[in-house]
């Protein structure tokens, strides 16, 4: 039911509100929330450099584009390669706990993005003058592939919640060696919502910059989108499928209002909010209906 | 008997500090096992190295026929190798979830069945099989740590220290749910302290500086001079009329 009402919300709502590329980042932020679930919500490491999977789908997307002339919905679909790739790479991160593995992150983030920008490698990557894509420049079609990357990543983590790969996953966040002693892979088990999050950021950031067309590393590499998805996840409430969805439409529609209306209270406005959630929701909105006893999907 | 799980100049231990020695080892299919001694005699080590939580250092381990000596702990378990200790419910699951985790591998259509049964042989859990596990009280989680290792249907189920922190009443009821198990064709091993447990076992081992100082049946154990020295003493505090 979530899926058909955030589907039907993003078909219709284009026709009578026509700022699209507010609706298409929304949605953006909703996948990448939902990503960032995926390895936060159920396995409990918090990836500060989770936008290095975002700019390499960007990037992987945007190269086979210009020198291989690939079709942008293949692309995409690279670009979520490209981000698992780089997912493969850094599994051994999960060797460090806690704040040394979001730390390790977020370096292992800015490496890839100082590669990308790197001057000497621009006749490959564009290096900082960054890409432009007039050749498949088709916001409509970009902004479609975003919702059914959106659908795809509630779907997923739907099914994560309700299996017995999700329970084994919060078997693994209580306590690995207990998990593992009841005969689940732990490692492995890490791993593949480790990559399945990689992807969902990687086809995120190949379909935007598919739909902005022009970019620049810092762009795509901007801690701020990272930063922004844990914000959302947190605010809504982590290791649920709704709360992500409800964190990204609250605060992302706060952000743009506030921003519009008022910029000059933003900041003011943005750390307020925030500062009431750590103190008084530190698990998120959606804790206030489960309190109730009301069961969130 | 046929050993069903048995283990060879086991050596192991932490960092530099190694713990055990060459320690020999068989659980006869079928049959209960304690193994006893005291404090840092290396009895958790021993156990945690069988399940592959610690390394290996030498020696080798067999499971009905099958060489466990290279294998993860995952698949240990998977094979048939069970642990049950202090840490093993996730608190913040429920009764019912804990319960999935231990039938974790279990096909999919005897995970159902499985689970009416150790709601059976524990009504105290099915009561409670909403609540979360870190709610339970000292012994119901300890009853919840049997169910959720016998969900497995293991081949040998290990303990360590099942009575440790239970109040007298929970001992017994610890014991009678062994029983229970064994008759169910379960191999058990008991790590523990306290001698009572040798009442109910078959075997006995006494391990003492990483080294196994004696070992014979459990009627042999309690007549032996050194095991009566080393723990009778220790029953002595608590039922001084039998000394």
């Amino acid at each position: 039911m979530v899926v058909a009402i955030t589907v039907l919300a993003y078909v219709f709502i284009p026709y009578g509100y026509n700022n699209q590329f507010l609706l298409f980042n929304m949605m953006m932020y909703m996948a990448l929330a939902q990503g960032l679930n995926i390895i936060y919500g159920y396995t409990g490491y918090l990836p500060f450099g989770y936008v290095g999977f975002f700019g390499a789908g960007a990037y992987g997307s945007a190269l086979v584009i210009i020198y291989l002339h690939w079709s942008p919905f293949p692309a995409v679909l690279l670009g979520g390669l490209a981000a698992v790739l780089v997912g493969m790479l850094l599994i051994p991160l999960f060797r460090l706990s806690g704040a040394y593995f979001s730390i390790a992150n977020l370096a292992a983030a800015e490496a890839l993005y100082y590669i990308i920008a790197n001057p000497h490698l621009a006749s490959v990557t564009q290096g900082p003058y960054g890409i432009s894509l007039p050749q498949v420049y088709d916001p409509n079609a970009a902004y479609w592939t975003m919702l059914a990357i959106l659908v795809f990543a509630l779907i997923l983590s739907g099914l994560m919640r309700r299996s017995r790969f999700g329970l084994a996953l919060g078997a693994i966040r209580e306590n690995p060696v207990s998990a593992e002693m009841a005969g689940v892979n732990v490692v492995r088990s890490r791993a593949i919502a480790w990559l399945l999050s990689a992807f969902i950021a990687g086809v995120s950031g190949a379909a935007f910059g598919w739909y902005i067309s022009v970019f620049y590393p810092e762009t795509v590499f901007s801690l701020s989108i990272t930063v922004f998805a844990i914000v959302f996840v947190l605010f809504g409430g982590s290791g649920t499928l709704l709360g992500p969805l409800v964190g990204t439409l609250v605060l992302y529609g706060a952000y743009n209002y506030i921003g519009i209306s008022t910029p000059q209270y933003f900041q003011l406005t943005y750390g307020l909010l925030i500062i009431l959630l750590v103190l008084f929701l530190p698990s998120g909105l959606t804790s206030l209906l489960r309190k109730r006893g009301i069961d969130v999907p | 008997m046929a050993d069903i799980l048995q283990a060879k100049g086991i050596e192991s231990g932490y960092g530099n500090v190694q713990v055990l020695w060459g320690v020999d080892l068989g659980v006869p299919q079928g049959s209960s096992v304690v193994l006893l001694g005291p404090n840092g005699a290396g009895k958790t080590t021993l156990l945690r190295t069988l399940l592959g939580i610690l390394p290996l250092r030498s020696g080798s381990i067999r499971l009905d026929g099958e060489d466990l000596t290279r294998v993860p702990t995952e698949r240990r378990v998977r094979a048939g190798l069970a642990f049950m200790s202090e840490l093993g419910v996730f608190p913040n699951l429920s009764v019912v979830d804990n319960l999935y985790m231990g039938g974790y591998f279990l096909p999919r259509g005897e995970v159902g069945g499985r689970m009416r049964k150790m709601f059976d042989l524990f009504p105290d859990l099915a009561r409670l099989r909403r609540s979360l596990a870190g709610s339970l009280s000292g012994g119901q989680r300890k009853m919840l740590g049997v169910a959720k290792t016998l969900m497995s249907r293991p081949k040998v189920l290990a303990m360590d220290e099942p009575s440790a922190g239970l109040s007298p009443k929970y001992v017994k009821e610890v014991l009678e749910t062994l029983e229970l198990a064994h008759e169910e064709g379960l191999s058990l091993l008991i790590a523990e302290q306290n001698v009572l447990f040798l009442e109910h076992a078959d075997y006995g081992y006494v391990l003492e500086g990483g080294r196994i100082v004696a070992q014979g049946s459990a009627m042999d154990l309690k007549s032996d001079d050194t095991v009566r020295r080393a723990y009778f003493g220790m029953l002595a505090e608590t039922r001084p009329q039998e000394t």
